[in-house]
Parts: structure tokens; sequence; C-alpha cells
């Protein structure tokens, strides 16, 4: 359907008597712009508020069932925008809510109804009211949509009223409620906390206690400083309660408010998640939401000492791709930033933090190129000293310019007999093991560089050992055979090819596009049907790409030496 | 096959080279060899002395001057080693007094024996020369290389003992000599085929031997023509063992081809020697002490290749050092100091060549166990109080450990050149369990480290076994009765392999299981290169076939006061 030819309300009306409206709804109205869709949303209310047409018939489960998931969001994006529109009885629009809801399955957009049905509610309070009552009696579906009546008629004092009801669900749905209303004044929030930690009082359940948290970290993170103390308290008498349930209440209460949060909320709240299990996958995933949210806050730093705390007492059950969301947020930061947190956790000498060092680097830009290291982050004294130029070396000596750039920050700033202990680093293992890029970037250091004459004698003894390297004339009898050369390329391609493939399969970019293999040629032309116009060529300029990376010598003379000293470097730690 | 023989003789580099073939030669065309000349001791002139008939059927004395390469104006006439002081000295010196009196009667033929050509500008030098001194009972004649070529041809190369199947794999191994691989499956194939055809006769034995012997130096010349001499070396000493092979039934035999085998024998071995010197002492040792400069003369991606390069690298030095004891222990006087000072410098070279290719600290397969045990054994014959030893085996001992619990580069027990390189190829408990199924690396280590004051190494493996490595078979091999043609020639499975040795129980209970296995393995003192004295030979057919080194080599140096509960090892 183009946007020439919507619908008329005679379309409509007879689409709905032969049956086809359903498939009108489903496949053309949603992707209509906004401006189109408003029209056609509004003439479809009117004619389901006239009874000429039944809107919600068209949400049954067992027609819903008929629909591809593609076009089921496609008429689900309809739905939300006329149920807000729609009058009739409230049982009917709670049901196909409901419908939309289930068939959404657990798609992040499936929710998106009950936002809707919110906003029904806010269009009269009576409908709220209505709602609420219905709960009260125990329909199944008004108590589970209560929460969003409360909070569209701004309903506090019935919230608090519902906090000591019999039913469970009730309760919650009031608490809930009370967390994301949007409350008055500082004095209104107090009731609310006071409501809130008098719940906590009588008997209830982790999932009670932790949803009352939830509303507490939601409120105070509206409010003023004002209540903070009493927000504090309840947060705290929940979190002495324990339990799995609450841990997952401060995950999710950080994820969701973290970013408005006062500092001594989030601190109560990270030392209680200080005590997670760490083989509790679900509960370490929100961890890492939750504080993905707090790296993007003022409380960045706060988050960066959790991990810290959190990863190394793990016992090793976790590692830092159980922490993606967050690492990837750190990869984002300037690199000064970045740089203090690296330093500070090679320094700590903790493994795991350690290790995630390089992951944080790669895909950075300018990941292997010269970085500048802040100078006020590297440590005081002589030993920490070598000790980071050993630990850069141990988990950066894949990224020798990088390694090396942490090794010139601290020449520049180290005593005679500092220097020396670091020079000897740079010459062996590192200018021993790498020529290319590491080499190009010392020789380009400036004349008045204060690491320079460091540098220049571990290049010369480089020149001489790489000298040394190479017999005068070359000694066929140690050469490989032609027949075990195709062999160790043979492996070496399926090793590659075995690589390429599981990039690709892992690729988010090459799972959401097509690809096309050109085989022959320099350039590609293909050519597209606009509608309504003549085709339209597409031509793209093929140009080379290649990615390279050097191979530490050692890594084919002494592997087994090469593989000791980088875990000797990693293993180390310093006695304070 | 004249074009091979051709250009091998012109590519000859020293006189000796000449000298080394042409008494075998000459015997195949039915010549008694009179006199066969040392280096530099050319009896007046007369290189080679033999009797014969020529080719007008009459009996003559030949006596031989052997010139390398053309003759050119310069080396005609100026300095005493000239040609024509030579063909002088023979008429005035050898002649008169040297020639045995029993030969008085025969005609003389004076032999110029050239590898090249005879140049233009000094032909009517040389003709003018012959005519001049020719007499009733004197004549002269030209060996140019195609002469020889063709005596070749008529003689030890012949048709008819060397068949067509036969030259074919020959010229096949000399014209691949710059792909190894091929080539020494081609030698091999020769090599088999002579050791079949001598079964017939003992002619037939000394004639296979001498044709070996010759085709060891035509590709031997080749191949150092190429810069390559890695064919000559392995085929060295496939020939050495199975010209000793062809020789076994002999051993005891007082008789004149018993002696001829002998000799080529002892040719053979002097043959293999100059290929390793040519190899070794040329190419490897100048380097051996700069830090990764042989392992980067591999000139591969694959650190594999240079493990396994530099442990061959290794085995052959020390090898040929144990050749070198040998022949001192053999010979008398300046001799067996020469060859005394030749094994200790390959022992240094051997230790430098660890020091500075660290890759020798770990094998990447078990079975360089063999390699680490001949370098054992030339350390324990040349500097038996030498600390380096006791660095190298502790940190091979860690090493091992470490790569173990690691899933790194442990030495596995893959054969194939493509599991090898791949290893490991997963970092699973299954995938280690399957390479590491046996062992004969952990017993070897085990038993020499103790005496080294290398306790905690020991325990290290002791630990490694009881945690990492309960699945291991540690083993030894023992030679059995019936597997002597196997030890020399390869092929059938032979020997007794010692199973489950104790190291968990301590360095005395694994040392006496051993030694005890070692006395009662009859087999060993009666192999035929131990029995007569010839033990390098076994320790070489070990290195060339792969198999382990038997303990009664060794046990006796592993065998500690503490350890030690009674008679010396063997």
């Amino acid at each position: 359907m183009s946007e020439k030819e919507l619908p008329g309300e005679a379309t409509i009306v007879e689409a709905f008597q032969d049956g086809t409206l359903a498939e009108m709804v489903f496949t053309n109205f949603g992707y209509l712009s906004s401006e189109h869709l408003e029209p056609i949303v509004a003439l479809c209310a009117n004619l389901h508020n006239t009874d000429r047409i039944d809107l919600l018939s068209l949400t049954q489960a067992d027609l819903l069932d008929t629909i591809g998931s593609t076009n089921f969001f496609v008429g689900q994006h309809f739905f939300c925008k006329v149920i807000p529109h729609l009058t009739g009885p409230a049982e009917s629009l709670m049901e196909a809510v409901e419908s939309l809801v289930i068939k959404g399955g657990r798609d992040f957009a499936s929710n998106a109804p009950n936002a809707a049905f919110r906003e029904w509610c806010a269009v009269d309070v009576d409908r709220s009211r209505h709602i609420i009552e219905r709960a009260k009696e125990g329909h199944p579906l008004a108590t589970k949509l209560v929460t969003f009546a409360f909070e569209a008629g701004r309903l506090m004092k019935e919230a608090l009223a519902l906090l000591d009801d019999p039913s469970q669900e009730v309760r919650l749905s009031a608490i809930t409620a009370l967390g994301r209303m949007d409350l008055e004044n500082d004095e209104a929030a107090r009731v609310v906390l006071q409501g809130l930690e008098g719940v906590l009082g009588g008997e209830l359940d982790d999932l009670l206690a932790s949803n009352i948290l939830v509303a507490t970290v939601s409120i105070v993170s509206k409010r003023s400083v004002a209540i903070v103390q009493e927000a504090t308290r309840v947060v705290q008498r929940v979190i002495s309660r324990g339990g799995p349930t609450v841990l997952e209440g401060c995950a999710y209460a950080l994820r969701a408010h973290g970013k408005g949060l006062p500092r001594r909320v989030i601190d109560l709240i990270l030392e209680a998640l200080l005590t997670v299990d760490p083989s509790d996958d679900a509960l370490v995933r929100q961890l890492d939401h939750a504080l993905w949210t707090l790296l993007d806050s003022d409380h960045r730093d706060r988050a960066v000492e959790f991990l810290s705390q959190f990863l190394p007492a793990s016992a090793s059950s976790l590692d830092s791709s159980s922490f993606e969301h967050s690492g990837s947020h750190l990869k984002r930061e300037s690199k000064d930033r970045l740089w203090r947190t690296l330093i500070k956790w090679l320094l700590s000498g903790e493994r795991v933090l350690c290790e995630w060092t390089p992951s944080l680097l790669e895909g950075t830009p300018g990941h292997d190129k010269p970085q500048k290291i802040p100078a006020d982050c590297l440590p005081l004294t002589a030993t920490e000293r070598v000790f980071l130029a050993r630990k850069a070396i141990g988990y950066l000596f894949q990224k020798p310019v990088c390694c090396a750039s942490i090794l010139l920050a601290l020449l520049r700033i180290s005593e005679e007999e500092t220097t020396e202990s670091i020079a000897e680093l740079l010459y062996d293992p590192m200018l021993v093991n790498y020529g290319g890029d590491l080499r190009e970037y010392l020789e380009s250091l400036p004349t008045d560089d204060d690491a320079q004459p460091a540098v220049e004698r571990a290049l010369a003894r480089a020149d001489g050992f790489l000298a040394d390297l190479q017999p005068p004339d070359a000694i066929k009898e140690l050469h490989p055979s032609e027949h075990e050369r195709q062999i160790h390329l043979q492996l070496t391609s399926d090793q590659m090819s075995a690589a390429f493939r599981k990039v690709q399969a892992n690729s988010v970019l090459l799972n959401l596009v097509s690809r096309s293999v050109v085989l022959y040629g320099r350039r590609s032309v293909a050519y597209l049907q606009v509608p309504g116009a003549s085709r339209r060529a597409v031509e793209v300029d093929l140009h080379p790409h290649s990615v390279s990376i050097e191979m530490p010598r050692q890594q084919l003379l002494d592997p087994v030496g090469l593989d000791f000293m980088l875990r000797v470097y990693r293993a180390e730690r310093l006695t304070r | 096959m004249k074009l091979i023989l051709r250009q091998y003789l012109a590519s000859l580099k020293e006189r000796e080279e000449l000298d080394a073939i042409l008494p075998d030669l000459l015997s195949e065309l039915g010549f008694t060899v009179l006199s066969r000349p040392g280096r530099g001791t050319a009896q007046a002139g007369v290189d080679v002395a033999a009797v014969g008939e020529d080719s007008d059927g009459e009996r003559k004395v030949f006596l031989i001057a052997i010139k390398r390469g053309d003759l050119t104006r310069q080396s005609w006439d100026g300095t005493p080693q000239d040609l024509r002081p030579t063909l002088n000295e023979v008429q005035d010196v050898y002649i008169p007094t040297k020639l045995p009196s029993r030969y008085r009667d025969l005609k003389i033929v004076i032999c110029i024996c050239l590898g090249g050509d005879i140049q233009e500008q000094v032909r009517g030098h040389l003709t003018g020369y012959e005519e001049q001194h020719t007499t009733e009972q004197l004549s002269f004649q030209e060996w140019t290389g195609d002469e020889i070529a063709e005596m070749l041809l008529r003689g030890v190369l012949r048709e008819q003992i060397l068949p067509k199947e036969l030259r074919s794999a020959f010229r096949k191994a000399v014209a691949m000599v710059d792909e190894p691989a091929v080539a020494f499956r081609h030698f091999a194939d020769l090599s088999r085929r002579l050791v079949a055809a001598s079964k017939r006769s003992q002619i037939a034995r000394v004639r296979s031997a001498r044709q070996l012997y010759i085709c060891l130096w035509i590709l031997f010349v080749w191949a150092r023509d190429v810069d390559n001499v890695e064919v000559p070396y392995r085929a060295s000493e496939l020939s050495l063992l199975s010209t000793w092979e062809i020789l076994r039934p002999l051993i005891g035999k007082r008789n004149k081809n018993a002696k001829a085998l002998s000799a080529v024998f002892g040719r053979l071995l002097m043959l293999h020697l100059i290929i390793a010197t040519e190899l070794l002492d040329t190419k490897i040792v100048p380097h051996a002490a700069k830090r990764y400069a042989i392992s980067m003369a591999v000139q591969s991606r694959s650190s594999a290749d240079v493990n396994l390069r530099l442990f061959e690298v290794l085995s052959r030095i020390a090898m040929t050092g144990l050749w070198y004891h040998w022949l001192a222990t053999e010979n008398d006087g300046d001799g067996a100091e020469d060859a005394r000072q030749k094994s200790v410098a390959l022992f240094k070279a051997g230790t430098e060549l660890i020091n500075s290719n660290p890759c020798l600290l770990l094998p990447l397969c078990d079975n360089q166990a063999i390699d680490v045990a001949l370098f054992l054994l030339l350390a324990a014959a040349v500097s038996p109080s030498s600390n380096f030893i006791a660095a190298w085996l502790g940190e091979m001992a860690k090493r091992l450990a470490f790569t173990v619990r690691t899933h790194g580069a442990y030495p596995c027990s893959f054969h194939e050149y493509r599991d090898v390189t791949s290893h490991p190829r997963e970092r699973t408990a299954s995938y280690r369990e399957e390479a590491t199924a046996g062992s004969i690396l952990i017993p070897l280590l085990a038993a020499w480290l103790p005496p080294l004051d290398r306790i905690a190494e020991f325990q290290e493996l002791a630990d490694l076994k009881q945690d990492q490595l309960r699945h291991t078979t540690l083993q030894l091999w023992l030679p059995d009765q019936d597997g002597e043609s196997s030890l020399y020639l390869g092929g059938d499975l032979h020997g007794v392999a010692l199973l489950d040795l104790p190291l968990e129980a301590g360095h005395r209970e694994l040392v006496d299981t051993i030694f005890e296995a070692c006395e009662a393995n009859s087999a060993f003192a009666q192999v035929s290169a131990v029995r007569t004295g010839h033990w390098p030979l076994m320790l070489l057919a070990c290195r060339h076939h792969r198999y382990p080194v038997p303990p009664q080599f060794w046990i006796s140096h592993a065998r500690t006061p503490d350890s030690s509960t009674g008679a010396p090892g063997a």
C-alpha cells in the first residue's frame, strides 16, 4: 500500500466485514509514517468506538497465531497507538493487551502494549479506579495490570492502602506502582518510603523485599537529597535480609536508576552485590548491565572499583567475558581514562583484571600504536615501576608498540637503576622479538625525549643481536622439505579458514546484511529497481584490505621459553 | 650415466678424493692393487700401483700418478708436486728402487690419472715427454675424466652388476640432491637392492659394498657442488649400516673377501666422517655459539621444524663425536689424539648449540630422547664431570613438567610430521592423554637426574607422572636375539619393550629395575657391532632408524652409590 492510497472509512469497514482487516493492520498500517498513521489510527478508533468495527477482535489468540513475528510487531505498533483512544469495557481491553503481550513473547518490545494500557487508564481516572476495584475483587487480569492503573492515575493513597492487601500480587503491584509514580514532592516521597518501610516490619518474602528496594531506589533517584536518609534506611533494611532475589533487585535497581542515585545508596547496593554468587550467570549478566549504567554516570570510578574488587574475589570462576557490556563501555572512554584504569589493574597484579587489559585495548582506535600514558598514574617506587613493566610485557606482549609505550613512560620518570632494568626489558624480550612497528616507533623518538638514551642503547644491542642471527650463507641441510612446507601451509590455511568461519558466524554485522562474493573484476555494478522509476545502477569500487601482525621471533625459536617467561611475568605479585 | 660420472670426476676437490675410489675401481676391473697411498704419502710419485691386463691382453704393472682437475701449463712443471717432476721421480726412483722384484719382468705403464682434461697448451709438452721416455719396457697412458668414467662403467658400475633399475635409482638420487627426502628414498632403494644382490656369494658381497661406496662418493660430490650434503649424510649412515649387514656373515673369517669387505667398511666410515665434517665443521659449528643463528637458519615459519631440525643437528654432532671418540680408543699416536680432540670439540659445539638455541631445552617428540641420549653418551665419554649436562637435563625436566601442566608444546608420542607440526592440536586432557600415551624420554631423564644432583627435578617428574601422566606407559627398549638385520636395515619391529618403569617408587627402584632388565638381556652383548667392539654402529642404527638407545649404553652413568645394588652397568 503506498501512502497515496490510504484506505478510507468504507474500505476499512468492508475489510472488517470480509475478514481482511487483520491482514491490512498487520501487514500495512505499522509501516506508515507517523504523519499517515495518525489519521488511520483516529479513523479506526472512531469506527471502533461507534461499533462499526471491533478492533479488539483482531487480537484474539487464535488469529494472532496465524501471523508471523515481523508482521506481528508491525500490527502491535498500530495497536499501541490506537488503544489509548478506544472506549468500551475495561475487561475487553485488558484481554486484548494481555493477548498482545503474550504473542510478543520474550522480545524487548513485547511489553509495549502495557504502556498503551497505562495511557488508556490516564485518559480517565475512573478507569484506574475501576481496574483497582476489579483487582481487589481478584480479577486476574486486573490484578496483573493494576500497577499501570495506579501509575496512570497517580493514586498514591490507594496504592499505599493496598500495601497490606492479602493478595501478594496486588501488594507487589502497589509497591511497583509507588516506585514508578511521579510523586508530587519530597513529603509525598517520605510518606511512601514510610509506607514501604512499614511493610518491611511485617511478614514478607524476598520478592516483596526486592520490589521494595527497587521502588525505594526509583523514588530516591527522582527526588532531592532530602529523603536520602529515609531511603538509605529502607535499602539497608532490605539488603540486611539478603537472598538472591534481593541481589537481583539490587542489580536491577542500579541498572534502571543508577545514574541519579546518591553515592551512599550506590555504595550500599554495590557492597551487597559483592556477595553475588559468580556461578549465577543470569545475575552476573544483570550486574554487568548495572555496571554499564554506572560507568555511564558520575559514578564511573565506583563501578571500576567494584570490578576491581569483585572479579579477583570470584576465585577464577569468572573472567572479563562475563562483563562484556561494562567492557564495551570502558573501551569507549577516552584513552587517558582507560589507561588510568589499566595501569591500576596491571599494578594490582590480579590475574583476571590484567587479562582484561589486552581485550580492552583491542578494537579501540590505534590499539597498537604509540600510546600516551598519563605520567601521574604511574607508580612511585622503583620496585613498582619494574613490576609494572614486567606486567605490561606479560599481558601486552602481543601489542609491542603499546607495551613499549608503557616502558617508555616508565623510563622517562625513572632513576638510573630502574632505567637499566626497564631498558633491559625493552631489549629483551621486546626488541629481541619484534622489529617492524616497534623499531620504527623507537627510532622515531625525538632526541630530547627523556627515554632516548636508554632506547638508543637498547636499539644498539638489538642491532648486534640481529647481526648474529643470520649465518652468512643459507644452510640448505636444515631447511624443511617441500613436502613438509606444503603440509605446514595446508595446516595454516585450514586454521585460518576455521578462524575466519568462526568470526563470520559471530559477526553481528554479517548476520544482518546480505553478502555478495565477487569472483572477478576490480569494481562491481548491480541494478536496483526503484518503484515507479527506471532501474538504477549501483557501482562499487573495490579496494584491497589487509591486516598484518608481527609474530614474535621466540614464538618460532623458543615457544616454550617465551610462554614460560610471559607466565612468570603474569604470575608475579608484589609483596606489600 | 657417463655424464654423471664425468661431472663427478670433474668436481673432485682433493687429489685424495680420486685416490679413494681408484683402488676399488681397479679391483673391480680385475687388477691386483699393490699399494694404495695414504694422505700425502705418494711413494716416489706413485699414488696407486696395480698389476693387471692391459687392453692388448698383456699383463703389465700400472703405476698411477693422480692429479686432480685439468692438466694446465701451471700444473705441468714448476714445483716438485707438478706432473713432470712426478713422472721423472717415478722413473728415477720408484721403478729402480721400489717396484717389487717379482714384477720386474713385466712391462710397466705409467698412468697419468686426471679428474679433468688435458688442456691444449700443455698437450704438446706431454706428448713430447711421453715420446721421449717411451721404451719397449715402459709406456704411458692418460686416464682423464672421460677414461675413468668409462672404466667405472666397464667395471664397478657395469650393467651386468648394476642393472638398469639400480642405475635408475642412483641417477634419480643424484638428480634430486636438492630435494633430500626424495633423493634419499631413491638411494635407500639402491642400497636395499645392493644388499639383496650381495647375498649370492662372498664376491658379490665385496662388489655390492664397493658399489655402495662409489655411489656414495659420487652422490656426495654432486651434493657438495650444490651446497647441500643432506642426502649424502643420510645415505652415508645407511651405507655404513648396510655394509655392516653385508659384512656380518664374514665376521671372524680371514679370507681375501673378508679383508676386502673390512677395508671397504673402513673407507666408508672415513667417507661418512668426511661428509659429517663437511656439514658440521663448515656449516654448523662456526655459528653454534651465536644466539638463535642455527634456529633461524632452518628458515621455516613452524617452530616444530626448528625443534626437529635442531635436535637432528645435535644428534649428528653427538654421533660424529662418538665415532671420533671410538677412533681415539682404537688408534694410537697422533691419529688417536687428533680424533680425541675432534670429539671434545664436537661436544663443546653441542653445548654451545644448546646454549644458543633454547628450543634444544625440550624435545617436541618423545622419540627425540634418542638424540638426547646420544649427546649424553658423548658427554659421558669426553667430559664426564661437566656441569653442563646437569643444568641441561634439569631445565629439560622443568620445561617438560611446565608444558604438560599448561598444555603447551610438551613432547608428544606422534611420529607423523602432520601430527607433530600441529601439536598441541588441542589443549584438552583427552588430547594430552592421546599425545602422551608412551614415553622413553621421561625414564631417560629420571634415570640421569639424581646422579647429577638434580633431586628436585627428579621429584618433579615423579609428581608429574602421578598427577598428570598416570596413563603414560614409561618404557625403554632392549634388542632381542632375532632382530639384528632389522637393527641395521630398519623395517620390521624387533626388540623388547621394557614397560611399567617404577618412577614413582624412587630413583633407586627405577634404576635397579632397568639394571636388572639389562642383566637379563643377553641379546645386547651378542649384537655383532657390540661383540666386535664397533659399538658406535649400534648407536648409529638407533639414530638412523629411530630405535631408543638401549639402556646398556648408559645405565652405569645413572647408578649412584645410593642407587647401586650390584655391579656397574654394561
